[in-house]
């Protein structure tokens, strides 16, 4: 510890020593370090102050009977236990309001919604493209075209991957469009759910 | 009075606190925010005794100074991660967040002590056998009766080795006022013994 505030050295006096030995006591070490060798000289020509210094002396004496205890082994360990480790946390580029929503986040949660939001997106793609890819094609043509012509259709085998793709897409491939109108005589209400307004 | 200088004089100084020597505070709490329990120990070793003894002197009682320094120590903990060299060190930061929670204890549990209070020794303490206890005692009782600044002052400079300026820079004050404060510590803890003078303080 530096000395931050630099007093003006006194000019050492009787009235000076008395100040001393009053405020620091007997044992020169105490003393202000600028001033110590000075008073050591004046009290060694001085019998005041060495009255000074030996009554000084008697209550130093009394306050080193003091025990310097030692804190207690329970303090010692629950302040031991304390301790607790820094999180580390993971280099971040972005600035500003991301990183503040990202740090504001609970930290023991960070990672579980994106594993878990990457394995709803890979659960969603291997159950339709398993779907698509092993139905049997005239299955996903019943669903669309519950016509009694269906057999009548020629379906090329290499066409049920294309299916299968435009399916995921919203878009049906145009053999299946042209199908479309032979709905108009089937009592199957499952064309109609286009028009049906979503609440 | 004979005028002589004691035989005793200059006495030695006092001992170093405990863990003074090896890496410097500010380098442990780098390694503390870094998550290094032995630095945290080495911190503890160092300055635990100090300010525990400190709350001890200063509360009147051991029970109550442990518990500020495990707050302190618990404060600095949470501190660690940010500290940052200041020029005023750690020892100072830990004797005054230990000197408010003194102060809070304080004005919780009892009433601010009258100054100059008139000490009552404890009869028991006369049949100590042990003088040196019974000094020890009467002293304790009679610390724990001044002003909470002055007790400060007088632990912090007599106890803790603290100088008149680094005392004044932990209190916000000035040296002169430091050794005003220490002067009427030291003239309180005269009075105070004074029924036992002449056997405590060899007074003739």
């Amino acid at each position: 510890m530096t000395d931050q505030i630099k007093p003006q050295i006194k000019p050492m006096t009787q009235d000076r020593i008395r100040e001393l030995i009053e405020a620091y006591g007997a044992a020169p070490e105490r003393w202000p370090g600028r001033e110590r060798d000075l008073a050591m000289v004046f009290i060694a020509t001085s019998v005041e102050a060495q009255d000074l210094l030996k009554e000084a002396s008697a209550l130093d004496t009394a306050l080193n009977a003091l025990p310097m205890s030692e804190p207690s082994p329970a303090l010692r360990r629950s302040v031991l236990d304390a301790f607790t480790p820094p999180i580390p946390v993971a280099a971040n580029e972005n600035d500003g309001l991301v990183t503040t929503i990202t740090q504001w986040q609970p930290r023991s949660n960070r990672s579980w919604h994106k594993a878990a939001a990457a394995a709803v997106m890979f659960g969603v793609l291997c159950g339709v493209g398993i779907s698509q890819t092993f139905a049997p094609a005239s299955t996903v043509v019943l669903a669309q075209q519950p016509s009694p012509d269906f057999n009548q259709l020629i379906v090329e085998p290499g066409l049920e991957s294309n299916v299968a793709a435009l399916s995921l897409g919203g878009e049906l491939p145009a053999i299946m469009r042209d199908t479309a109108p032979q709905n108009e005589n089937s009592n199957d209400d499952v064309g109609d759910d286009s028009d049906i307004p979503l609440t | 009075m004979d005028g002589s200088v004691p035989k005793n004089w200059p006495p030695p100084r006092p001992g170093p606190i405990a863990g003074e020597a090896g890496a410097s505070d500010d380098a442990l709490l780098a390694q503390i925010g870094a998550g290094d329990v032995a630095a945290w120990e080495a911190i503890i070793d160092r300055h635990l005794p100090a300010v525990s003894r400190y709350a001890a002197y200063v509360l009147g009682d051991n029970a109550q100074g442990e518990d500020v320094a495990q707050e302190t120590f618990i404060r600095l903990m949470k501190k660690a991660q940010t500290w940052e060299a200041n020029g005023s060190g750690l020892k100072s930061w830990l004797f005054r967040v230990a000197r408010n929670l003194c102060i809070d204890y304080k004005r919780k549990k009892r009433p601010e002590p009258i100054e100059n209070a008139e000490f009552i020794a404890d009869p028991i303490d006369r049949h100590a056998t042990d003088r040196r206890i019974d000094i020890a005692n009467t002293m304790e009782r009679a610390l724990a009766a001044l002003p909470e600044p002055q007790q400060t002052a007088i632990v912090l400079v007599h106890y803790e080795g603290f100088s008149g300026s680094e005392a004044a820079n932990l209190l916000d004050i000035s040296v002169e006022a430091v050794e005003s404060l220490l002067a009427r510590a030291r003239r309180s803890l005269r009075q105070a013994l004074q029924p036992d003078a002449r056997e405590l303080l060899g007074e003739r």
